[in-house]
């Protein structure tokens, strides 16, 4: 009898646990990251006699969840992927938008500009075609200016989004650290049985940290789960954390670095983080760079060359051309670490030809190279005035002693927040050429003008008077000097300009060249500054200005498309994975309603067990009452 | 598959509001029209697009060059007009002036008439563009293109004339200078009575052929005893032959005949070829009308002068009208380049269209397709939240 109560009651008692450990699965049945617990039973140990082995009912073994470790480093994967690619489909976007903008789109800022010049080629003396065309320029150099403001914008915002997510990592690896200390301690305290619910919790915050940052977990025996980032440095050790830390760009741009805080100190391993959040914070912060370098590119291309063909013209009261645009300020940022004292002074020598990107220089003692990812690329030139630093369209001037393994940045992008207008008077605008071409009527020959070409206005004499002779038919002379071969086909060069001719000229036949002077209505120099917007001089000579906008624009759009097409795969991966695991390891309520059922009657017929002891217990004791 | 009942739900959330933003996608774009909200939606697409709008910019760029240069050209044929009307009116005076019942009087008159001609035609080579400057001045800013001064006529501008793009290497000029139209214009060689003459004598042919290279110009014509002498300018006798009237005599290729009889000793100059301006032309006409006195002498050189002055106005015209062929056929180069643009710019739009807007047809039936889904995953939500073992207990 005492057996039969003795059964009855560990069955009581076990599925009373059952029961309990229902009730906990409905109870979370929405709580994030929760596996569904199970108790296990097992048959007590039996008793053995010489009439058999009787059975001593049962006890609940333990509790245990539902779930499997591939399960969640698949799940630790997922996430990092999904947080790099989400941080980068919101940047790359906003990116997008913003040049795709119509208001802001520079593509149409330059078709614009480029109608209001061909304006004034068919009206070169007529004010308000030049205020037009100011205005045009004006509303170029703004289009460029708010896309300036919104890159820096956007920079400062994901410096702040960085130590966000640094601060968001540390608090989530402290509170890892803490959870295990309080796993070990619950297993000490529980004889080694799993503390499920704060085992689901750390899994939750592990995920949650690889959501931050790509980490790899290794558990430990002891129930500890150490966590370390791919470059291998510890984020969590035991109960010890390891903070993470923002650090500054030595470079100086507004996106820090991401360092580790260990026992040797600040250990950078930006380099290393290649998902979550940080890692698609750093790898769009190389995205954001590369967009306002091209941005730079054509600006600044667009501008120092329409500067550079306008010095050529002549203003209406007869002055040489000035700056239109103002000339490009481009800076060199040294490395925070550099020991030299080198600065330097960058000119554009060829504005369709500037870097795309911010190049990066490094002086190794005897030469200067540009370092792109791990390729380093000596440059010509020593950096002196008569020799200086050829980079791209570029030329350096070196000031000051640099030392060995300086490294410098040189702002391309930054050059855009001084991208503006240099002149802002109408009459400013030099739309004729800088010499009246005559074919005196006196000439016998059939010599006429066919094209007017300026090639240098840097050469000596520009612009001055000239007088072409032409001692035979197939010879030609300039202002009296020793006679040459005419080459029709070539034309003549004569200050810095290339004078094509059609008909053939009669020995004797002159023709003159003089400085345009005052009140010209001429309109070569318009001509060639509006012939711009047809003419392939961006890109090292391949692009026009239209293709080179159409070129950004397709480039962003397809790192938009990438980025969202990487988002939305690792979104597909992760719900499949958590389908998976939800799986095994989610709460069915229909299950959990089954087995509420199930583990009631198994109680209620252990209290019948109960109950029938009792009766068999009373029936002995009437039995033998007397 | 084991089902857990948050997991189902959310994910048939998911699936919801993944239904709910296809058919935002679809309402944006049949809102908007545009099947590109975002270059990231089609990046060949959108960079082609920007390429395209910049072509399409281009093209509206050339024909408003093309505009532009058409109301200067116009206006420039209606000034070669009126001035080939001046011209034949001038020609018409000149003929009347040559008659032989012109006396002095009426002389004087017919020089007045030509003399408010040619104010008219400073009018028309003075006239100004829409822009208030001079159209026959060529790339010199200035209101007034000619002056009229004591020693003839002083031109302000200069000798080349602007050129507009009016399709990919394609330049036109925008007008002609005032020295290529009234300025140097070409004429042949001319002969002049000498003042002192006192004979009747007067040139009534003069031409040249055209195969001859008449050199040592300019030769003398001189009269005496009945003969003719040609000497060159070098003093070098060219020719003499017996002189009788209404017979053309021949020296280097040059033909000359006069009629009636000239004096002992009158003398005649031929000079060479050369340029001269259409307003001098005209003075010179009107000068010797004004010299005219009635006399027999006199009659003689006006004749010689209206002979060369008739020759000379009809080669002013003849180069007047060429220059207005020359306007003609750039009119009509622009009408063609217009036309193509128009085809171009058509057939862009097109492209872009193509490119950008969306097929209203087809986005119509994917939204009411997108709806029906949403509304059936909406309705299987309600139906299979509804089923749980829990409600039976």
């Amino acid at each position: 009898m005492t057996d039969l109560f003795s059964i009855g009651s560990s069955a009581l008692l076990s599925y009373r646990r059952a029961l309990d450990t229902v009730g906990h699965n409905v109870a979370n049945v929405d709580t994030p990251g929760y596996s569904r617990q199970r108790v296990e039973l097992s048959t007590r140990t039996p008793t053995p006699s010489g009439q058999g082995v009787y059975g001593n009912g049962v006890y609940a073994n333990t509790v245990v969840r539902n779930a499997s470790d591939l399960v969640q480093q698949r799940l630790i994967g997922d996430a990092s992927q999904v947080g790099y690619f989400s941080m980068q489909t919101q940047v790359a976007n906003r990116l997008d938008g913003l040049l795709s903008d119509e208001t802001l789109s520079v593509g149409s800022g330059l078709d614009q500009f480029f109608t209001a010049a061909e304006d004034l080629v068919a009206d070169p003396s007529s004010t308000a075609a030049r205020q037009s065309l100011l205005a045009a320029g004006q509303d170029l150099t703004r289009r460029v200016g708010s896309l300036a403001y919104q890159f820096d914008a956007l920079e400062r915002d994901l410096g702040l989004e960085m130590n966000t997510a640094v601060a968001t990592a540390n608090d989530l690896s402290t509170e890892i650290a803490t959870l295990n200390e309080q796993i070990t301690l619950a297993m000490g305290r529980s004889g080694g049985q799993p503390p499920n619910d704060l085992l689901d919790t750390r899994d939750e915050l592990v995920r949650n940290l690889a959501t931050q940052l790509d980490i790899r977990t290794v558990a430990a025996d002891s129930g500890e789960l150490n966590v370390f980032a791919q470059s291998g440095q510890a984020l969590v050790l035991g109960a010890n954390a390891y903070a993470l830390t923002a650090v500054d760009d030595p470079m100086g741009s507004l996106v820090p670095q991401l360092g580790v805080e260990t026992q040797g100190g600040i250990v950078n391993i930006s380099r290393q983080v290649g998902g979550g959040e940080i890692g698609g914070i750093l790898a769009t912060a190389d995205l954001l760079d590369e967009t306002r370098g091209q941005v730079a590119q054509l600006a600044l291309g667009v501008s120092e060359q329409f500067n550079a063909v306008h010095a050529g013209g002549v203003t209406p009261s007869g002055q040489a051309g000035g700056h239109v645009f103002t000339a490009a300020s481009i800076d060199v940022t040294g490395h925070v670490a550099n020991t030299g004292s080198a600065s330097f002074a960058v000119s554009v020598t060829d504005p369709g030809n500037l870097p795309g990107t911010d190049p990066e220089l490094r002086y190794d003692g005897t030469q200067w190279l540009r370092v792109d990812g791990g390729n380093a690329v000596p440059l010509s030139g020593t950096g002196s005035v008569a020799d200086p630093i050829q980079l791209d369209g570029l030329e350096l001037v070196l000031g000051g002693a640099p030392a060995a393994n300086d490294r410098f940045r040189v702002g391309m992008g930054d050059a855009l927040d001084d991208f503006g207008m240099a002149l802002r008077d109408p009459s400013g605008l030099a739309a004729a050429g800088a010499v009246v071409v005559e074919v005196p009527t006196g000439n016998t020959g059939t010599l006429t003008l066919e094209q007017y070409a300026v090639e240098d206005t840097t050469a000596a004499g520009y612009g001055s008077a000239a007088t072409l002779s032409f001692p035979a038919a197939n010879q030609v002379s300039i202002d009296g000097g020793p006679a040459v071969a005419y080459d029709a086909q070539a034309g003549v060069l004569v200050n810095g300009l290339r004078l094509q001719f059609t008909g053939t000229p009669q020995a004797g036949d002159q023709v003159q060249l003089s400085a345009t002077g005052a009140g010209s209505s001429d309109n070569r120099t318009a001509q060639a500054l509006a012939g711009l917007a047809g003419n392939s001089f961006l890109g090292d000579g391949s692009e026009r200005p239209a293709e080179a906008s159409a070129r950004l624009i397709s480039t962003l759009g397809n790192a938009a498309a990438t980025a969202e097409a990487g988002y939305s795969g690792a979104l597909t991966i992760q719900s499949a994975d958590m389908a998976d695991r939800d799986a095994q390891s989610g709460v069915n309520l229909d299950e959990e309603a089954a087995n509420l059922m199930r583990f009631e009657q198994a109680y209620q017929a252990a209290a019948q067990v109960m109950s029938v002891a009792s009766t068999l217990f009373d029936t002995l004791l009437s039995a033998v009452r007397r | 598959m084991r089902i857990s009942t948050a997991g189902f739900q959310n994910r048939t959330l998911d699936l919801i509001q993944q239904k709910q933003s296809e058919l935002a996608h679809t309402q944006e774009q049949l809102a908007s029209g545009q099947r590109l909200t975002r270059s990231a939606d089609d990046p060949a697409a959108a960079a082609r697009g920007v390429a395209l709008d910049s072509a399409l910019e281009q093209v509206t760029r050339y024909q408003s060059n093309i505009s532009r240069v058409r109301e200067r050209l116009v206006g420039e044929e209606a000034a070669l007009d009126e001035a080939t009307e001046v011209l034949n009116s001038v020609r018409q005076l000149a003929v009347q002036a040559g008659g032989s019942a012109v006396d002095a009087s009426a002389a004087q008159a017919i020089a007045g008439q030509i003399r408010s001609q040619l104010a008219d035609l400073y009018g028309i080579a003075n006239r100004q563009g829409a822009d208030g400057q001079a159209l026959f001045a060529g790339t010199r800013a200035v209101e007034q293109a000619f002056s009229a001064t004591g020693a003839g006529t002083t031109y302000h501008g200069d000798a080349q004339s602007r050129e507009v793009r009016i399709g990919p290497g394609h330049r036109v000029a925008d007008g002609d200078t005032g020295r290529a139209v009234f300025m140097d214009i070409p004429r042949g060689p001319t002969v002049q009575a000498a003042a002192a003459n006192t004979g009747t004598a007067a040139l009534t042919r003069l031409s040249v052929d055209a195969t001859a290279a008449p050199a040592d110009l300019p030769w003398t014509v001189q009269f005496s005893g009945g003969n003719w002498t040609v000497t060159g300018d070098s003093g070098a006798t060219l020719g003499t032959g017996p002189y009788s009237s209404d017979e053309a005599f021949v020296v280097n290729g040059v033909s000359l005949q006069f009629a009636n009889t000239p004096a002992d000793g009158d003398q005649f100059t031929v000079q060479p070829a050369g340029q001269q301006d259409v307003f001098s032309r005209l003075d010179q006409i009107a000068t010797a009308l004004e010299g005219f006195d009635g006399s027999a002498g006199s009659r003689a050189q006006l004749t010689t002068t209206l002979y060369a002055g008739l020759e000379q106005i009809d080669t002013a015209t003849d180069h007047v009208i060429d220059t207005r062929a020359s306007v003609g056929n750039r009119l009509q180069s622009l009408d063609r380049a217009e036309s193509s643009h128009e085809g171009v710019a058509v057939e862009l739009m097109a492209t872009l269209s193509d490119l950008r807007d969306v097929d209203i047809a087809e986005a119509a039936s994917r939204l009411s397709l997108q709806i029906t889904a949403l509304e059936a995953a909406q309705q299987t939500l309600v139906r299979v939240q509804g089923l749980s073992l829990f409600r039976l207990l």
